[in-house]
């Protein structure tokens, strides 16, 4: 019963958030429409003050842009909140980990630090637990983050290994509590009950005791 | 291009007005309406549009129950969906209930442009 409504919860959530971001489109729409209908308009005033002119052009053009970038968030967005719909589903872990990278990349920017990505392109689809694996990998992120230096990079790879997909994670540099992170830690311990909840494997190396780097492997098919 | 007659039918009238009229500046017949039904009922009176963009969300009739009618009243018209949603489910959907074609709300005006230009071929091709 906790399950359900932990499910329930979760799809709840899920419906409110494609709601609104469905809601945040037509929006954006809005905006698009008529910034660029204001410049049609200017493209066809004559006279008048060209350095004006020239500054409204500008700004149209930093509209659409700042539009298409909040579109794609949103899209983003929309799509994580649809995997929590069902408790299990046919995904790409590609796709799953670029739109989840995407959202988190603003976690990442505030501490300077950046991301990198090695994706495998024909991996397969998997059919398992989409919202729940991007609780997992959110959360060995935002504990990297934590646990990283400013200027440092965090890189992510897909690949098959036989008939699974494999995601690492690796933290690309020295991490001062490595240990900890590979340890007993609280965070480590719900991880792993996710994991098993998943039926997926997940293995923490520590290469010398410094870099980090975490693999998380699911059966294909 | 100045012959293709295109009808918008979306219940966010600010994004139909200003498409329309945009569409209008570049050499299309536009006509705008906010509901389903009242897309509907301008099939019924004056000249048909060779193209109707039609939203897939609205709230008095699904942009689906639209194009149902449409094509069964109106077959050489061609459709094409606008949908405000991130998966393009809506939009496949769309296309096997007789949609020439579906576009992604915010809308890159010269690829609604294109396809507009596409939908009025097949139209004329068929008539």
């Amino acid at each position: 019963m906790e399950n359900r409504l932990r499910d329930s919860q979760l799809a709840s959530l899920g419906k409110l958030l494609a709601g609104y971001t469905h809601e945040l489109k037509n929006h954006f729409a809005i905006i698009n429409e008529s910034s660029g209908l204001m410049d049609d308009l200017l493209e066809m005033s004559e006279g008048g003050d060209d350095k004006l002119h020239e500054r409204f052009k500008k700004i149209i053009i930093t509209i659409g842009e700042r539009i298409s970038q909040a579109n794609t968030m949103a899209m983003y967005l929309n799509r994580v909140a649809h995997r929590m719909d069902v408790p299990a589903s046919t995904f790409n872990v590609n796709d799953l980990l670029i739109e989840e990278l995407a959202l988190m990349n603003r976690f990442a920017a505030m501490k300077q630090i950046s991301f990198e990505t090695t994706l495998q392109d024909d991996i397969p689809s998997i059919f398992n637990n989409p919202s729940l694996l991007q609780f997992v990998i959110f959360s060995l992120v935002h504990e990297l983050l934590d646990s990283l230096e400013s200027g440092s990079t965090i890189r992510f790879f897909s690949y098959m290994v036989g008939q699974d997909v494999e995601i690492a994670v690796e933290s690309g540099a020295v991490v001062s509590n490595g240990d900890e992170l590979v340890g007993s830690d609280p965070m480590f311990q719900i991880l792993n009950f996710a994991v098993e909840k998943m039926n997926i494997g997940f293995n923490r190396q520590s290469s010398g005791g410094e870099k980090l780097k975490f693999t998380l492997t699911l059966p294909a098919g | 291009m100045s012959e293709i007659k295109v009808l918008i039918v979306d219940d966010e009238v600010e994004f139909a007005e200003a498409l329309a009229e945009r569409l209008e500046l570049r050499g299309f017949q536009l006509e705008t309406v906010d509901c389903g039904r009242d897309g509907l009922a301008a099939l019924s009176t004056g000249a048909l549009p060779d193209v109707i963009l039609l939203d897939l969300k609205m709230p008095d009739m699904s942009g689906f129950e639209v194009l149902v009618e449409v094509k069964e009243k109106h077959p050489s018209i061609e459709v094409i969906m606008l949908t405000g949603h991130g998966a393009v489910s809506g939009g496949i959907d769309s296309m096997e209930r007789g949609a020439f074609d579906f576009i992604m709300k915010p809308v890159d005006l010269d690829e609604l442009m294109e396809k507009i230009k596409l939908a009025y071929d097949k139209r004329s091709s068929t008539d």
